[in-house]
């Protein structure tokens, strides 16, 4: 069985550096994009077992992105949990709407992302 | 008797009633009596006839029976000897000869027949000659022991004989017959007398005539057995009673009776000829007839009598009726019967006295019917003429409503048809003079034409009766203008030919406008009525006056009205411009617009005044505008006082411009010349006022010369108002739409503000927080005891900076009213059990009881659970914060509507004078509280602000030292459904 991998979309280094730290005792293969263009570009190419999309992204918004790569067959199928900043009422909505199969709020425990990971693309 | 026939059925009815009646008693009383005479007769004949017939059987019988017995006691020997018995009766019968000269012979037989003695006067005696005789049927006859009795032998053919046989002696008896000379019956016989000629007869067993006074009828030896009554005494010998009407022996008829002589079986016959018999009866029959027919007789007279008076009433009451009926209701029936009749004859009487009185009653009331039928009529007549009049009247005045003309003339003419005068006039009354306006008459001469023409018009007075009907507003009625000492225009009435006038005065609203005047040729020529018509076209003259004048006031007021709506649409309109649209530049052209319609001018312009710069630019709308003369106008500043804008502004008043053309009035050169090449000649100019100000200046011009009418300038004021409020709208309009920019831009950078806020402090905490929990999930590997606690510090400080920041978000989010309720159906229940379950780790590590109390029936709620669940926490938080021993109760609560949280704790409770500032921001009890208990600060008022946003109220009971319990109060559901 291949390892799952992980896209994950942010622009904070520090944000990704966890992320990185946290799955280093997992199985899952992380790839990183520092915005949503590129973000979605890798989607499309390497198609990631699940994507993790920051809300807050430069360029194109993480709701855009997301909307985006649902509507591509390639990436449709995939599940993609949004973060959001928990800032204004309705970013959870939007994320709903824009696709995503589930969101997370920052700051979130690392653990339970981890564990919505799991839920989402089970390690295998 | 005559009259008999004449008279009627009834009397005949009558009269053959009762004839029949009294005829029929009398015959039946007759018959009865004859009968009963006959019968009686009869009866007496009967026992006369019986009582001879009996007596003469009673003899014969006697005298045969006689003879018997002397044959039998001359047998009657008192020796046995048989030869001395023979002896003795010898003697015997000798003497029994000489005794009886009836007997003729006896003969004694013996036993065996034989002649053993016989004497006889005839033929010698035999005394024991013993002739055999046996065969004798007088012998055979005795046989039987009885005496027998021979039927009548005749001898000599004259002499009737009877033999009779006697037995003598038991056994066989001797026979001793004796021959019996029946003339001693005859005589007997003879001797009896009936009535007159009434006689006794005697007949034998067989029939034949054997005794009869008439020998010779005897003699003749008649066999009467076929007779009816010897037939019927034979069939019934002991009978009787009965008298039979028999054929008489000697012819005729006769009435018979018989008895029987029983031994001989002969029946005698007393008979009696029938007339003789009956003859008593005749008298009675005759008497009867006679009584009969007297009877009848005066039967029938008394029944044509009583007929008569029983018909002559009836008779009486039906001809009476009759001729009653008839129609002669004088007549009257005379009836003095003293009886029903004559009630009757009254009754009828009293009915043709009534009928009488009725029809003369009756004739009465249709003769006044007629009368007044006809006065009816005439008055129908006049009354239809009068109508007639009046309808064409009216039918004048509705036809020319403008012109009186027609209408009075067609008064006048009818006033002189319907009052049969001479002239009929119609006139007017002006306040002054009264002028002639129809004349209407059958010819009118030069002349007339000329008096009439030098008396009209003349003022009210009381020398001509128009005139003085005018005057006094009264009829005027002069029956006879020469006896009225006042009348004065007697040539008039000479000329005209009239002696009698009335006028009739026209009055509206109780003041004479003319009058309607009719004068006629005789002495008061004119009825009420006729007067009474007049005033009825007097009225219909006034109404035609008034017609016209109120049409022609109509007319004017109308123009005048319709002028009036003109302007009040085009007031209407300039508002609705004004209220409708903000674009200025419509608004004014709109009101500049009607403003030159409703002026009548050429063309208006709106100037905006500029308050510092102290002049007249920017013209705002103009219409009708010259294209040369506009530029000139846009470009040339006026000044305040200057031109017809600068002196109305000046003047603050409306002002206006006889001349724009003239060098002294206009002084605004530039513009003049323009103004004289277009050709305006008259300005108008209208200030705008607002609050005082002059904010600008509507001005109008005409190329006619002349001034404005008031109302045009009152007009033009209330346009210029108009047009002062459209120009403020607009101006007020551009500020609060700059405001509103102004406002959307910074509600939008406070927006991005917040997002950027949110992002940029969360995400190091981000970092922080992740990576020390990553540190104490053991990813980098053993974490060293002592760094344990150092790194949890971290942790909590951490947490506690992010509550910090959420809460500060959340209340500017509040605050900046971007903070929005996610409205759903959630369940107190669960939201309770959601806070128990996170706080109750905290709760229990402090050594406290945290307790959940909430009704299992209450219904959902709706609302921001999420947002419940924050401040149920904060609150309950809190009071696990602030409780160092004891519970925490959470509990909920529905009362109607609203849903009651309550957080209660057995804390250190509240200071009376810190609840106010409660849940104001940053407020904690004490600042060593803060320290101690942590918290942030924030928590109430937040929590205050998400229940106001819940449209509840949160509030807190408390003492201190005895703990606190918060109450949240919000609607069980913002969506307005009730807990039904």
């Amino acid at each position: 069985m291949s390892a799952k991998t992980i896209l994950y979309v942010e622009d904070n280094e520090l944000n990704r550096k966890m992320l990185r730290h946290l799955l280093r005792g997992t199985s899952y293969r992380l790839i990183e994009a520092p915005d949503g263009e590129s973000g979605m570009t890798m989607a499309r190419e390497q198609r990631p077992d699940l994507i993790l999309m920051d809300v807050q992204l430069p360029k194109i918004s993480g709701i855009e992105a997301t909307r985006a790569l649902r509507a591509e067959p390639s990436t449709a199928g995939t599940p993609i949990i949004a973060i959001t900043s928990f800032a204004l009422s309705g970013d959870e909505q939007r994320a709903k709407e824009a696709g995503a199969s589930a969101y997370l709020a920052k700051p979130y425990s690392p653990f339970a992302l981890l564990e919505m990971i799991r839920r989402l693309a089970p390690e295998g | 008797m005559k009259g008999w026939i004449a008279r009627g059925r009834l009397f005949h009815k009558y009269v053959a009633v009762l004839f029949l009646l009294v005829g029929g008693m009398l015959l039946l009383s007759s018959v009865v009596n004859l009968y009963f005479s006959y019968r009686q007769t009869k009866a007496a004949l009967i026992r006369l006839q019986r009582q001879e017939a009996l007596a003469a059987a009673g003899r014969i019988e006697q005298f045969v029976r006689g003879i018997e017995q002397q044959v039998r006691a001359a047998m009657e020997v008192p020796f046995t000897d048989a030869a001395m018995a023979r002896e003795q009766r010898e003697i015997d019968f000798l003497r029994l000869l000489r005794d009886v000269p009836a007997i003729t012979e006896i003969v004694q037989l013996d036993p065996d027949g034989r002649v053993q003695l016989l004497v006889s006067r005839l033929a010698p005696n035999e005394i024991g000659s013993r002739r055999n005789l046996s065969s004798d049927v007088r012998f055979l006859k005795t046989r039987i022991g009885r005496t027998s009795f021979s039927p009548v032998y005749f001898r000599k053919e004259s002499e009737p004989y009877l033999t009779i046989a006697v037995p003598w002696g038991e056994g066989a008896p001797e026979v001793a017959a004796a021959e019996v000379d029946l003339k001693a019956i005859w005589q007997v016989v003879s001797q009896i007398r009936l009535g007159v000629s009434g006689y006794v007869y005697v007949v034998d067993q067989r029939g034949i005539l054997v005794a009869h006074p008439d020998m010779s009828a005897v003699l003749q030896k008649r066999d009467l057995s076929g007779l009816p009554q010897i037939r019927a005494a034979r069939a019934a010998p002991s009978a009787s009673d009965g008298v039979t009407e028999s054929p008489g022996l000697q012819g005729g008829r006769a009435v018979t009776s018989y008895a029987a002589i029983e031994p001989l079986g002969w029946l005698v016959f007393a008979e009696q000829p029938l007339a003789e018999a009956f003859a008593p009866l005749q008298g009675a029959i005759v008497l009867s007839s006679i009584f009969f027919v007297v009877g009848l007789g005066l039967s029938v007279l008394a029944s044509v009598v009583l007929a008569r008076r029983m018909v002559e009433p009836i008779r009486g009451l039906q001809e009476g009726a009759a001729r009653i009926g008839a129609g002669e209701l004088g007549h009257r029936i005379d009836i003095k019967t003293g009886d029903e009749l004559e009630a009757l004859g009254q009754a009828f009487n009293r009915t043709a006295a009534q009928l009488e009185e009725s029809y003369a009653s009756l004739e009465r009331k249709v003769e006044e019917r007629t009368r007044e039928l006809a006065e009816a009529n005439a008055e129908l007549k006049e009354a239809l003429e009068r109508q007639t009049a009046t309808s064409e009247i009216l039918a004048v005045i509705s036809s020319s409503r403008t012109d009186v003309q027609p209408v009075v003339d067609t008064i006048a003419a009818n006033a002189l048809k319907l009052c049969r005068g001479q002239t009929g006039g119609v006139y007017t009354f002006d306040g002054e003079l009264i002028h002639v306006v129809a004349l209407a008459g059958h010819s009118f001469s030069a002349q007339v034409l000329q008096s009439l023409r030098q008396t009209y018009p003349m003022p009210p007075s009381r020398g001509g009766a128009t005139a003085r009907a005018v005057m006094s507003g009264a009829i005027v009625y002069i029956p006879d203008i020469r006896e009225d000492p006042e009348y004065r225009l007697q040539d008039v009435a000479k000329a005209i030919d009239f002696v009698s006038i009335v006028a009739v005065p026209m009055l509206h609203e109780g003041m004479p406008i003319g009058a309607v005047t009719v004068t006629g040729r005789g002495i008061a020529a004119f009825s009420q009525r006729q007067i009474e018509l007049l005033k009825t076209f007097a009225d219909q003259a006034v109404i035609a006056v008034e017609n016209v004048r109120l049409f022609t006031e109509l007319q004017s007021r109308t123009s005048k009205l319709a002028r009036s709506v003109e302007e009040l649409q085009a007031l209407g309109e300039v508002s609705r411009a004004v209220s409708s649209s903000l674009d200025l530049e419509t608004v004014l052209a709109t009101i500049i617009a009607r403003a030159v319609e409703l002026s009548a001018s050429s063309f208006g312009i709106v100037y905006e005044y500029d308050e510092t710069l102290q002049e007249f630019r920017n013209l705002r709308g103009a219409v009708g505008l010259d294209p040369e003369l506009a530029e000139v106008l846009r470009t040339t500043p006026i000044r305040l006082g200057e031109g017809v804008a600068g002196r109305t502004a000046a003047l603050r008043a409306p002002f206006q411009f006889a001349d724009v053309s003239d060098e002294q009035t206009y002084d605004v050169d530039l513009i003049r010349g323009q103004f004289q090449q277009v050709g305006y000649r008259s300005a108008l100019g209208v200030p705008l006022l607002f609050e005082q100000r002059v904010v600008g200046v509507l001005v109008l011009l005409r190329k006619e010369l002349g001034s404005f009418s008031p109302e045009v300038v009152n007009l033009l004021q209330t346009f210029a108002n108009q047009s002062v409020l459209a120009i403020q709208n607009a101006r007020l309009f551009r500020e609060i739409a700059d405001k509103s920019r102004q406002l959307e831009a910074a509600s939008r950078h406070k927006s991005q503000f917040l997002a950027s806020m949110s992002h940029e402090l969360r995400t190091p905490l981000n970092a922080i927080l992740g990576f020390n929990e990553m540190i104490l999930g053991r990813v980098y590997g053993e974490v060293p005891a002592a760094l344990q606690e150092p790194l949890a510090d971290i942790q909590s400080s951490g947490r506690h900076l992010l509550r910090l920041i959420n809460n500060v978000l959340d209340l500017s989010k509040i605050e900046a009213g971007r903070m929005e309720l996610t409205l759903a159906d959630y369940s107190v229940q669960e939201t309770v059990e959601s806070v128990r379950a996170s706080l109750h780790p905290l709760a229990e590590s402090k050594g406290l009881e945290l307790v959940t109390r909430v009704p299992a029936e209450l219904p959902l709620a709706h609302g921001d659970g999420g947002r419940m669940v924050q401040c149920l926490m904060n609150l309950a938080g809190n009071a696990i914060k602030f409780t160092r021993r004891g519970r925490v109760e959470i509990s909920a609560e529905l009362r109607g509507d609203l849903l009651i949280y309550r957080v209660a704790d057995t804390g250190i409770g509240i200071a009376k004078d810190k609840i106010d500032t409660l849940f104001d921001e940053f407020r904690q009890g004490d600042a060593t509280i803060t320290s101690e208990f942590g918290g942030t600060g924030l928590g109430l008022s937040i929590t205050r602000k998400f229940v106001e946003l819940h449209k509840g109220r949160v509030w807190v009971e408390s003492e201190l030292g005895r703990g606190s319990t918060f109450f949240i109060a919000i609607p069980l559901r913002l969506d307005g459904g009730t807990t039904a």
